[in-house]
C-alpha cells in the first residue's frame, strides 16, 4: 500500500458520516438530555419553612416511587448522582442470578466516582452485562465439559436473558438484535459466536 | 431538534461556535446547537476508537450527556469548546475500555459495502485489515488517528485535546502512519 493510499483508506475508513438511523437515534437520545431540567447549584436559606417544603417533597417522591419504580423503562436517560448510581448497582447485584460458583467482578463493588456523571440505569446495565459474560462463559464450560443436565441448565440460564432490561428493552440497548443472536447460537449449540463474545468482550 | 437545527445554521465560524458554548452553560437550545455542530466528528472518532457502531453511538450519547451537565462550569481555555468537549468523548471511551465491557469491534459487524460487485468486496477486506492494524496501534498514536481522520480535527485541535504540542502531535501521527505503512507492506 502506498502512502499517500493509507491517507485515503484511513479517511474513507474512519470519516464515514452516521447513517440516518443512527443519527436519529442520537438526536433523539441528545433531544431528551436537553429536556431535562438541568440542575443547578443554588443557594437557599433554610428556614423552617424550607425543611417543611423538603420534607414533604421527598415523602411524596418517595411515594411516587414504588410505582415510578415499575415504570422506569419509559424514561432512561436521565442523571443520576453516584451514590443512586451504587445504590442501583447494588439493587441489581441481588436481582440478578448468577451461574453456579460465579462471584460478582470486584469493581461492581467499588465507590462510584463521585465527580463523574452517571446516567440512569447505568449500574444495572453493568451488572446485567458482566452477569452475561459469566452466564456465556459457563454455558461454554458446561456445552464442552458438563453432562446434559448441566449443559440444559446453562441454556437455561443465558435464555434468561432475554427478561433482563439491558437485553430486552431497545431504549436503553441498541444491540438487542445482536444479543439475540447469541441467545438463538446458544440455543442450537453453535459455541463459536458465544465464544467470540466472551473473548472479545468478557475479558479484563 | 428543529430549533436546534436552526440555531445551528447561524453558527458558521470556530469563533461562533466558542460564544455558543458560553451562551450553553445557561441556554439549553444553545447547547442543542452545539451538539448539531459536533455531533457526527464526536461519533466519527469514537467509533474509530472503539471500532463499533453501536458502541460508538451509545458513548456518543454519554459524552453529551456529560457535557450537558459540565457545560454550566465551561470556561474558554486551551484548545476552546472543541477540545473540552473531545476530552469528554476521549474520558468516555477511556472508561468503557477500563471497564472490560463491550470491548473491542462488535462481533459480527461488517462494513456496510461488503455486498457484491466483487470490487467492493475487496475494499471492505482492505479497510477491514486496516481497521485491525490501526486497532493494534499503541492508545497515544491509536487516539491521535482516530482524531485526525475520524473527527477530521488539524494536528492543532487534537494538540489540545492530547494536552501535547503541536509539533509532538505531528511527529506522532507520523509515526503511527509509519507504524501503519510498516505493517501493512509486510502484511
Amino acid at each position: 500500500m502506498k502512502p499517500d493510499l493509507i491517507d485515503m483508506e484511513l479517511e474513507a475508513a474512519l470519516a464515514r458520516p452516521m447513517s440516518a438511523d443512527q443519527r436519529g437515534w442520537l438526536d433523539r437520545r441528545v433531544a431528551t438530555i436537553i429536556a431535562q431540567p438541568r440542575t443547578t447549584r443554588r443557594v437557599f436559606r433554610l428556614t423552617r419553612s424550607t425543611v417543611l417544603a423538603i420534607g414533604l417533597s421527598l415523602a411524596l417522591a418517595a411515594s411516587f416511587g414504588v410505582w415510578a419504580g415499575q415504570r422506569a423503562t419509559e424514561a432512561p436517560y436521565g442523571m443520576q448522582s453516584a451514590a443512586s448510581y451504587e445504590a442501583e448497582r447494588s439493587a441489581a447485584m441481588a436481582d440478578t442470578p448468577l451461574p453456579p460458583g460465579a462471584t460478582w467482578q470486584a469493581w461492581l463493588s467499588e465507590p462510584a466516582d463521585a465527580s463523574a456523571g452517571y446516567g440512569v440505569f447505568a449500574g444495572q446495565s453493568e451488572v446485567e452485562y458482566s452477569a452475561a459474560c459469566l452466564w456465556f462463559a459457563h454455558w461454554l464450560d458446561e456445552h464442552e465439559h458438563g453432562t446434559t443436565a448441566g449443559r440444559s441448565a446453562a441454556l437455561d440460564g443465558v435464555l434468561q436473558m432475554r427478561t433482563w432490561q439491558t437485553f430486552s428493552d431497545p431504549q436503553v440497548n441498541r444491540s438487542i438484535d445482536y444479543f439475540e443472536g447469541l441467545l438463538r447460537a446458544a440455543e442450537r449449540g453453535d459455541t463459536a459466536p458465544i465464544r467470540a463474545e466472551v473473548a472479545t468482550n468478557c475479558t479484563n | 431538534m428543529e430549533a436546534v437545527i436552526r440555531s445551528a445554521d447561524r453558527v458558521t465560524a470556530e469563533d461562533g461556535a466558542e460564544a455558543l458554548a458560553i451562551q450553553a452553560r445557561t441556554d439549553p437550545p444553545a447547547f442543542g446547537a452545539l451538539y448539531e455542530l459536533h455531533c457526527d466528528a464526536v461519533f466519527r472518532y469514537l467509533r474509530a476508537r472503539t471500532s463499533s457502531e453501536d458502541l460508538a453511538l451509545e458513548l456518543s450519547a454519554i459524552t453529551f450527556e456529560r457535557a450537558f451537565k459540565a457545560i454550566p462550569r465551561y470556561r474558554t481555555r486551551g484548545g476552546g469548546i472543541l477540545a473540552w468537549l473531545f476530552r469528554i468523548a476521549r474520558n468516555a471511551a477511556a472508561d468503557e475500555a477500563r471497564r472490560g465491557r463491550r470491548r473491542g469491534a462488535m462481533s459480527g459487524e461488517t462494513p456496510s459495502d461488503v455486498s457484491s460487485p466483487e470490487h467492493l468486496v475487496v475494499r471492505a477486506e482492505r479497510r477491514t485489515e486496516l481497521l485491525q492494524r490501526v486497532a493494534g496501534l499503541p492508545e497515544v498514536q491509536r487516539d491521535a488517528l482516530a482524531l485526525r481522520y475520524g473527527a477530521s480535527l488539524t494536528a492543532r485541535e487534537i494538540a489540545a485535546v492530547l494536552g501535547k504540542s503541536e509539533a509532538a502531535t505531528q511527529k506522532l501521527i507520523s509515526r503511527a502512519l509509519a507504524r501503519l505503512r510498516e505493517d501493512l507492506d509486510e502484511a
